[in-house]
C-alpha cells in the first residue's frame, strides 16, 4: 500500500512540476517573441496586433507561473493558461511583423495606453480560466488567485485608460471625447468594475458566484479580443 | 416607504449593466456616419450650446439623455453606499480590515466622474490656429507669439500640393524617420500683460504656463507658400482643472493597487499563497 501511495505522490509531484514547466517555457518563449518583434523595429511597436497578442500571452503565463501548484487542479489551470498563450503566440506568427515606425510611438504615454490593453487583457484570461475552474470543482487558492488578477487586470485598464487620457490632452487638447473608442474604453471597465459589483445574494453559492464572475471576465476577453482583431 | 434599495449593490449592479448597454449602443450609434458627426461636433462645443447640434439628431439626443440619467443614478448610489457601508471603517479606525481602502476607491471614482462632468459644461476654452514664424494670436488674457520653428526633418515631405496632400501624409500617419516628434520643435513666447514667458512646444510635448497649455498639432508647408517656411498648427488650451483631474485619476490607481496589495497579503496569512 506504502508503495501505491508513494507512487501516486511521485506521479503527482511529476504532474505538477510539468505543469510549471510548461509555463515557464511559454512565458520565456512569449518573451522571446517580443525581444525578436522589437529588434526588428525602429521604436516598440505598441500599437500592433502582434505585440498585443505576445503581450497578452507573457502575461497570460507569467500569471500562471505564479501561483505555487499544490494540487491536480492547479496544475490543470497552468496546462489551460499555457495553451491560450500558446493559442495567442501561433496566431501572432500567422500577421505581417510590426514596423514600429508611427512617429506616434515616441511618445511613453501612447506606449503606455497601447501596452495596458493586453496586460490587462492577459490577467483577465487568467482570472477567467481560475473562477472557471473553482466553479466546477472548488479550490479556495484558485479563487483568491483569480480575484487579485481581476483586480489587478481593472487596475492595468485604468493605468491604460489615465495613461491614453494624457495623451489625448498633450497631443489634442482634451482628455477624452465623444467617439466610439471612448464608449468602448468606457464600456470595458465597466464590466471590469462589474466582476466586483456581483451581489452575492442573487447567487445560491460560492461556486456559483465564480461562474458568473468567470461569465464576466469571459465576456471581457472575447470583447477586447474581437474589438482589437476586427 | 423604505430606501435602502438607492444605497445597494443590486442597484449598482443593475446599473453598470444598463451602462455597459448604453456605451455598446453608443459603439454601434457612433459606427454611423450621421451620427458619428454629430457626436464629434459636440466636442467642440460647451454643453450650453449642444441644443444647435442635437435639435436635428433625437437618437443622440436620447442616447445622451439616458447616459447622463444613468451617470447620475451610479453617482448617487456609489455616495450613499460610501457613506452608509463603507465610512464606519474609517470612522471606527479598523486599519487592519480588508475593507480600508474600498472608501477612497468609491470617492476618487466619484470625484473623477465630477470632473468629467465639470469638464463637459465649462472647460472648452481651445483656439486653434495656424502661423507662420513671426505670427501672434491672442487666447483668453494670453498673447501668443510664435518666435520660430525649428524644423529638422526633410521639409520637402510636409510640403502639400494643391490639393492639400503631402508625401508624408497626415500627422498622426507619419513614420519617425520622415517625421521625428521629439527633434521638431517650435519656439513661443506668451505674455498675460504683466509677465512674459518663453519656450518650446512640439507635436505631443506641449508647453505649459499656468492654465495655458500650447500643443503644436502639425508642422505642414501649403501649397505655393515654400518661401514662408514650415506652417505650425497650434492649439491653446485653457484647463485649469486637469492637473486636479489627473491627481484623482492617479490616486484612484495608487487605492486599487493598495487594495491588492491588503488582499494579497491577507490571502498568504490564510494560507493561501505559502510556498
Amino acid at each position: 500500500m506504502k508503495d501505491v501511495s508513494l507512487n501516486q505522490t511521485t506521479t503527482l509531484e511529476q504532474r505538477f512540476i510539468a505543469a510549471r514547466l510548461a509555463s515557464v517555457v511559454m512565458f520565456a518563449l512569449a518573451v522571446t517573441a517580443l525581444t525578436l518583434i522589437n529588434a526588428n523595429s525602429l521604436l516598440f511597436p505598441g500599437s500592433s496586433v502582434t505585440t498585443y497578442l505576445v503581450v497578452t500571452a507573457i502575461v497570460g503565463s507569467l500569471a500562471a507561473c505564479i501561483l505555487p501548484i499544490r494540487n491536480v487542479l492547479q496544475a490543470r489551470y497552468a496546462w489551460i493558461v499555457s495553451g491560450f498563450a500558446l493559442l495567442l503566440l501561433i496566431y501572432s506568427k500567422t500577421l505581417e511583423p510590426p514596423m514600429g515606425d508611427s512617429a506616434m510611438l515616441t511618445s511613453l504615454w501612447a506606449q503606455l495606453f497601447f501596452l495596458s490593453r493586453p496586460i490587462a487583457l492577459g490577467l483577465a484570461i487568467a482570472a477567467c480560466v481560475g473562477y472557471l475552474i473553482h466553479a466546477f470543482a472548488r479550490d479556495l487558492r484558485l479563487e483568491s488567485h483569480s480575484h487579485l488578477l481581476s483586480l489587478l487586470a481593472g487596475t492595468a485598464f485604468l493605468g491604460g485608460e489615465i495613461a491614453g487620457s494624457y495623451w489625448a490632452f498633450i497631443g489634442w487638447g482634451r482628455s477624452w471625447s465623444w467617439s466610439g473608442h471612448f464608449f468602448f474604453s468606457a464600456l470595458t471597465y465597466l464590466l471590469f468594475i462589474l466582476v466586483f459589483h456581483l451581489p452575492k445574494a442573487w447567487f445560491a453559492n460560492g461556486k456559483a458566484l465564480a461562474l458568473g464572475k468567470a461569465s464576466v471576465l469571459g465576456f471581457i476577453c472575447v470583447l477586447m479580443l474581437g474589438y482589437r482583431l476586427s | 416607504m423604505t430606501m435602502n434599495w438607492l444605497f445597494s449593490m443590486r442597484l449598482a449592479f443593475v446599473l453598470l449593466v444598463l451602462l455597459s448597454v448604453w456605451f455598446a449602443l453608443g459603439v454601434s450609434m457612433s459606427e454611423q456616419d450621421a451620427y458619428r458627426q454629430v457626436l464629434r461636433s459636440l466636442n467642440d462645443l460647451p454643453m450650453s450650446q449642444w441644443m444647435q447640434s442635437l435639435v436635428n439628431a433625437p437618437i443622440v439626443a436620447s442616447w445622451l439623455a439616458g447616459l447622463f440619467g444613468l451617470m447620475f443614478l451610479l453617482g448617487l448610489n456609489t455616495a450613499l453606499c460610501s457613506w452608509r457601508d463603507l465610512l464606519p471603517t474609517w470612522r471606527h479606525k479598523r486599519w487592519r480590515s480588508p475593507r480600508i481602502m474600498m472608501l477612497p476607491i468609491h470617492i476618487l471614482t466619484l470625484l473623477v466622474f465630477i470632473f468629467h462632468g465639470v469638464d463637459l459644461v465649462f472647460i472648452h476654452g481651445h483656439d486653434s490656429v495656424v502661423l507662420h514664424q513671426g505670427e501672434r494670436f491672442n487666447s483668453g488674457r494670453y498673447q501668443i507669439e510664435l518666435v520660430k520653428v525649428d524644423y529638422r526633418n526633410d521639409a520637402s515631405q510636409i510640403t502639400e500640393d494643391e490639393k492639400g496632400f503631402s508625401p508624408a501624409g497626415r500627422i498622426t500617419r507619419r513614420s519617425v524617420e520622415v517625421f521625428d516628434p521629439r527633434i521638431n520643435n517650435a519656439y513661443f513666447k506668451v505674455s498675460n500683460g504683466e509677465q512674459t514667458v518663453s519656450g518650446h512646444a512640439g507635436f505631443l510635448r506641449p508647453f505649459n504656463w499656468d492654465d495655458l497649455y500650447i500643443t503644436v498639432t502639425d508642422f505642414r508647408v501649403p501649397y505655393q507658400q515654400q518661401a514662408k517656411g514650415v506652417q505650425v498648427k497650434v492649439l491653446a488650451v485653457h484647463n485649469p482643472l486637469i492637473n486636479y483631474f489627473f491627481i484623482c485619476y492617479c490616486l484612484l490607481l495608487l487605492s486599487l493597487l493598495l487594495q491588492g496589495l491588503v488582499f494579497w497579503r491577507r490571502s498568504i496569512k490564510k494560507g493561501g499563497r505559502k510556498c
